[in-house]
């Protein structure tokens, strides 16, 4: 019996010793037999558990690789990881991208008499640009053209090195007006509807209707109601927009003061 | 078996009426040692380690619970979980102690589960009968082993467990205090009040009633 060594003796020895002949009890034979058999069971388990997982760690990394490869491959092939063959259209359209200008503005579509007149252009020979009004001074040459520039740096310009470099850099700024006008045409198409109903109408004498306008119809009939929308956009925080506006305000009526 | 280095444990050899384990050229195994053979898959020397203990803990359950029925079932319940807990194991304590604990905290859980517990004692003694032991004799310890189950059912059972870990486990105040959840002092009251009481249901009307029988 193992008694508290450092403190008195807190059982009466006559106690432990009356336990102690009372009871000899032992466990029951075949309780001890059920525990020792489950331990048994417990370890055989153990073996047939340990048996299967030693065959997953390899097979997990094995179809990990054949996964990854899998992976690799589809994407590769899918041209997903090739690098970009076109650079240029990596380059995001600037908020304050001015819009091009308008040719026709009886067409109705803005943005596509641009892209025609920029088509017409790229037929017309390198270094002859003519720019489509005083706002779009920076235009340059056609964007496909400019893209093929990009790509082939050594095609020869018919006036010499300089003019090639000029018209490297003015391929480039019609490339990124380009990137504008494509930006602005997806933000207008759910607006073609309109479109549609717009052009069996008649046009409208003053300002150009506009598929892509921020402001409607109705308030570019008159430069104060246009201003308002224009001063709506800005409050909303649609600078952009509210830029595109002015400025199409400012060609449909030069004479109009803008109060800024 | 083969002879593994070990430490020699006081409390694995001290105990009085354990089996005399026959000395071979190394010293036995110690419990912890056991223990973890048994996790590596050696399942004789969880037989050695049952055998050392399980008399002990049986008659400690016996004890604490008053039932026969329920001894067997939580000491059932005490070794599967030692069974499954195989792989955690630590030796950062004795096993004996590890051993007690998860009886004390069995026990524990089986009294919330069974709120209606009753401590009336359901065991036979007499349906044991102590092997080599004479007929008078079996008589007379019939009759002590249920004056002191008579006097263990009139303890709480806070001071019956506290009793019984130091006299069945051989169990320290402090541990005993640490398995409780309490503090030494009070392990100490419990065993002081459990003692007074046991002695005075067990060696003074031991005599009238040994006259009678």
């Amino acid at each position: 019996m193992k008694k508290d060594t450092r403190n008195e003796q807190l059982i009466d020895p006559a106690i432990s010793d009356h336990l102690k002949t009372v009871y000899g009890e032992t466990t029951p034979a075949d309780l001890d037999a059920a525990i020792l058999r489950e331990a048994k069971r417990a370890v055989r388990a153990d073996t047939r558990r340990g048996a299967a997982v030693a065959w997953f760690r390899p097979l997990a990394f094995v179809a990990t690789v054949a996964l990854s490869l899998a992976i690799i491959l589809e994407f590769g092939e899918s041209g997903i990881l090739a690098p970009a063959a076109d650079p240029n259209r990596a380059a995001p359209p600037t908020s304050n991208a001015q819009p091009a200008a308008m040719p026709d503005p009886a067409s109705g579509n803005r943005n596509q008499a641009t892209l025609d007149e920029l088509k017409r252009q790229e037929k017309s020979p390198a270094g002859a640009r003519q720019p489509a009004n005083a706002a779009a001074a920076t235009d340059a040459g056609p964007p496909e053209q400019a893209s093929r520039s990009k790509l082939q740096p050594e095609q020869p310009s018919a006036e010499g090195a300089g003019a090639g470099e000029a018209f490297t850099v003015e391929s480039e700024k019609a490339m990124q007006r380009l990137q504008v006008l494509d930006a602005d045409r997806a933000a207008a198409l759910p607006s073609r509807a309109e479109l549609a109903a717009r052009d069996s109408a008649p046009a409208p004498a003053g300002p150009a209707a506009s598929s892509t306008a921020a402001c409607p119809d109705a308030q570019r009939a008159t430069p104060d109601a246009w201003w308002q929308c224009v001063e709506a956009l800005r409050k909303s925080g649609q600078d952009a927009a509210a830029e595109r506006e002015i400025e199409a305000l400012r060609k449909a009526f030069p004479d109009f003061e803008l109060p800024l | 078996m083969t002879a593994l280095t070990a430490v020699r444990s006081r409390a694995t050899l001290s105990t009085p009426g354990s089996v005399p384990y026959a000395r071979p050229m190394g010293a036995p195994l110690t419990d912890s040692a056991l223990m973890l053979r048994y996790r590596d898959g050696d399942t004789q020397a969880f037989e050695v380690l049952y055998r050392r203990h399980n008399d002990a803990l049986y008659r400690y359950l016996l004890r604490l619970s008053l039932n026969r029925d329920v001894a067997e079932d939580v000491f059932q319940e005490v070794w599967s979980k030692i069974i499954k807990a195989r792989h955690r194991y630590r030796p950062t304590a004795q096993f004996r102690t590890f051993l007690f604990r998860v009886a004390h905290n069995c026990f524990i859980d089986y009294l919330r589960r069974n709120s209606r517990h009753t401590q009336t004692s359901a065991m036979d003694p007499d349906s044991r009968p102590d092997p080599g032991v004479e007929p008078d004799q079996a008589a007379e310890k019939s009759l002590a082993r249920r004056r002191l189950e008579a006097a263990l059912e009139t303890l709480p059972v806070e001071q019956r467990d506290a009793f019984l870990l130091h006299e069945e486990a051989g169990l320290s105040i402090d541990v005993i205090a640490d398995i409780s959840g309490v503090n030494r002092e009070t392990v100490k009251s419990r065993l002081r009040y459990a003692s007074n009481k046991l002695k005075a249901a067990l060696i003074e009307p031991a005599k009238p009633t040994e006259r009678r029988a």
